[in-house]
């Protein structure tokens, strides 16, 4: 018996572990270093999938002509001299705590593409795929991979299920040559109206709904086969022994007594919270980010979308057509409610100063309103925002031009915006990790933006 | 299918052998491995891993403490102890364990601390007077527990402390103003009224009475578009008023015909479809009778008697 242990252990340090800087090594590294202010432990990505338009949320034109502007009016922020889309007034109430960079720009004008370089910070090259090896580990793995949280504690997690277009799963949501180890969790949140149109539920995502109930939890045996009965279907046949056994260790880990797994019970969440994030999955998403960071869990990505774009059908932020109405009426409110009450529950819980809130899209949205009443993709300038995790609040950094085509001052990228996240979670963005076959890679091409 | 067997062969063996060590392994390196190899660890970080603690080295020199995770099952007062042989405690997080007021005593000598969890605890103002002497307190978290005002009196002298989280306490807005007297930098969420969020939470809207798509028969001289174009995600519900069962066709993006089933005479079918959707019905022998386009509304398609 001891032998099967220490070849088990050999296999985690071998197989699955790194070439590069391992933890031991992050830690003395991190000890010695005084440069390194970053006051996040924990790190929250709302992924707004299909590309958010900019000037329907954090950076209205009023001024512009009328077939730029759009039919929505600005409203006042907290902050004086900062206006918001007048369809997030409960954000627009939280201004004290955002970050806005209204700079942001890359040349990826496709779905794939500019979801690639928002989630890894590289750009992508040809033939990248979902499950690629060869592709740039996601922001949620890379600061994931900085954490080694107790036993039965995910070191990342995503929910409430993959990107996909058209049917076809993206890449850039992986850990890639970081590993199948750095995957991060991917987790079915187990409450809330769906979002409208395609999702699909197809990959190795836990839902742990099931095996909830303590006399099942106390009858280990049942549950374990339970357990494999449901991941070797869902895993299927394309997975290698291995990786089943990572995810079925991790599953029995979460569901054998780890705070994770209370975290996930949504039903022992005072029913008051619960309305306040409202009765819908992105706001049940963002109550679960909170729970899980609350139970260990250093990173958790939510996507606040439909999972498939389906040409545009269904509650993505993909808005080629009837943009207006659906902003107004299916995406905006959602957004606004979920992504304030977080906001509002971190900062009421003393967690805020110690959790970063990251808003990531695929890229903005045309200036000029096309002949259906949308607007068409447009990597040319858009808007992210932080908050949280000792970025100042209250800020606007950057702007786009009048017509928000272009950025008028302090240009920046998603790199930048990721170092940016790096050095508020105390990673050195310029640290090169090795991948499997030994390759150096800098986990970061960009630039810290001045927001702490 | 080909690798099922191997599969399940492997999780046999897997569990064969889990309950045994299988847990005690896994839990040997994500506690010890991984952060700092197994020998350099210090018996004193050891002992407050034994109870379920945490213990990190800071950037800045000192130690962080958490018992919050797994320790919040077992973590009891006496557990305070196994802390004085660390060196200095920077931070130190109770949140969620089994602390009491008496057991607050063992914190009277960490004059190091910077930031104290506390919150989801039983404590309450008897515990904070061991509080009064953590001069280096910066972030102090109470919220749901049973402190007052009485208990604010003894963080008076706090002079660093700037942020104070008293949220579903029994704090008032005078103990609170009367804290800010002494102590005028200092951040203090009260958080939410979770009764005011319920009562001015948005009530649901009554549902709107729905709209009827218009009919559009085959035998009027209205032409309706002959393929659906995507649009937004709606459902309709269609009513056949009519004395023969139908058949209800989608008109696809292409402009073919896709069967989606027959609506018995007097009967009704839900649908989920989307905006500027075209259905068709038909009678049983496939001879069109009218035509539905979709709006961006939920809506009724009421097929006519005659």
């Amino acid at each position: 018996m001891l032998s099967i242990s220490h070849s088990r252990r050999k296999f985690l340090q071998s197989g699955v572990g790194l070439a590069g800087l391992t933890l031991p090594t992050f830690l003395k590294a991190r000890l010695s270093s005084k440069s390194l202010t970053g006051k996040a432990k924990a790190c929250i990505i709302i992924y707004t999938w299909g590309g958010m338009s900019h000037y329907e949320s954090f950076d209205p034109k009023p001024e512009a002509p009328v077939d730029f502007r759009g039919e929505f009016k600005p409203i006042d922020t907290a902050t004086p001299g900062m206006q918001f889309c007048e369809h997030i007034p409960m954000l627009a109430k939280h201004s004290e705590k955002l970050a806005v960079i209204r700079s942001v720009h890359h040349k990826q004008g496709g779905h794939q593409q500019g979801m690639y370089i928002s989630l890894t910070g590289h750009d992508p090259v040809a033939g990248i795929k979902a499950k690629g090896r060869n592709n740039r580990p996601s922001l949620t793995s890379m600061l994931s991979y900085f954490h080694n949280p107790a036993v039965g504690t995910p070191s990342a997690i995503r929910m409430p299920y993959s990107m996909f277009d058209n049917g076809k799963q993206m890449a850039g949501e992986g850990a890639g040559w970081l590993g199948t180890k750095h995957d991060p969790v991917l987790l079915r949140t187990p409450a809330g109206k769906p979002y409208a149109g395609v999702n699909r539920y197809s990959d190795k995502e836990l839902n742990l709904t099931l095996n909830l109930t303590e006399k099942r939890v106390g009858n280990r045996n049942a549950l374990l086969e339970q357990l494999e009965d449901t991941l070797a279907w869902r895993v299927g046949h394309e997975t290698a022994y291995d990786q089943l056994d990572h995810y079925r260790r991790m599953a029995s880990d979460i569901l054998l007594g780890s705070p994770v797994r209370k975290a996930y019970d949504l039903e022992s969440e005072d029913p008051r919270i619960r309305a306040m994030y409202g009765d819908h999955m992105g706001g049940q998403s963002l109550l679960l980010s909170r729970r899980l960071v609350e139970a260990g869990v250093p990173v958790v990505q939510a996507v606040c979308s439909a999972s498939d774009l389906a040409g545009g059908g269904g509650d993505n932020w993909d808005t080629h057509r009837d943009h207006f109405p659906k902003m107004k009426n299916r995406l905006l409110p959602v957004f606004d409610r979920s992504a304030s009450a977080l906001l509002t529950d971190l900062e009421m819980r003393g967690m805020l100063d110690e959790t970063l809130v990251v808003f990531l899209t695929d890229f903005g949205r045309t200036p000029k309103i096309n002949g259906n009443g949308g607007r068409d993709h447009h990597p040319g300038v858009y808007s992210l925002v932080l908050a949280g995790g000792g970025i100042r609040g209250g800020q606007v950094y950057g702007s786009s031009d009048s017509k928000g085509a272009e950025p008028g001052s302090d240009p920046c990228t998603p790199a930048d915006v990721h170092a940016t996240v790096y050095k508020a979670m105390g990673i050195d963005h310029s640290m090169e990790l090795h991948d499997q076959q030994g390759r150096p890679f800098r986990i970061c091409d960009g630039n810290p933006l001045p927001l702490t | 299918m080909k690798p099922l067997p191997l599969l399940y062969l492997g999780m046999f063996l897997m569990k064969l052998h889990h309950f045994v060590l299988h847990y005690a392994a896994i839990n040997l390196l994500f506690s010890g491995v991984l952060l700092f190899g197994e020998s350099d660890k210090p018996s004193s970080v050891l002992a407050i891993e034994k109870l379920g603690g945490l213990a990190l080295p800071m950037p800045g020199g000192g130690w962080e403490v958490g018992f919050h995770l797994r320790g919040r099952e077992s973590f009891e007062d006496e557990g305070l102890k196994a802390l004085k042989n660390l060196g200095e405690i920077v931070s130190l997080n109770l949140r969620d364990t089994k602390i009491t007021n008496k057991g607050l005593v063992h914190l009277q000598g960490l004059v190091s601390l910077r930031r104290l969890h506390l919150e989801r605890t039983s404590i309450d103002n008897s515990g904070l007077k061991n509080l009064s002497k953590l001069k280096n307190l910066e972030y102090l978290n109470l919220y749901q527990t049973q402190v007052s005002d009485d208990g604010l009196r003894h963080l008076s002298d706090l002079k660093k402390l700037k942020k104070l989280f008293l949220w579903d306490t029994k704090v008032s807005d005078e103990g609170v103003r009367e804290l800010q007297k002494s102590l005028p930098q200092l951040f203090v969420s009260r958080g939410l009224n979770l009764e005011k969020l319920a009562a001015d939470a948005p009530k649901p809207s009554p549902p709107k009475p729905r709209a009827s798509m218009k009919w559009l028969s085959s035998s009027g001289t209205e032409s309706p578009p002959t393929k659906s174009t995507p649009g937004s995600p709606i459902q309709v519900t269609f009513l056949n008023k009519s004395k023969q069962p139908v058949k209800l066709v989608w008109m696809d993006y292409g402009g073919g015909q896709k069967l989606y089933g027959e609506i018995s005479a007097g009967g009704s079918r839900e649908q989920n479809t989307y905006s500027e959707a075209v259905w068709l019905i038909t009678d049983l022998n496939d001879k069109p009778l009218g035509h539905f386009v979709t709006s961006q509304e939920d809506a009724n398609g009421v097929i006519p008697a005659n």
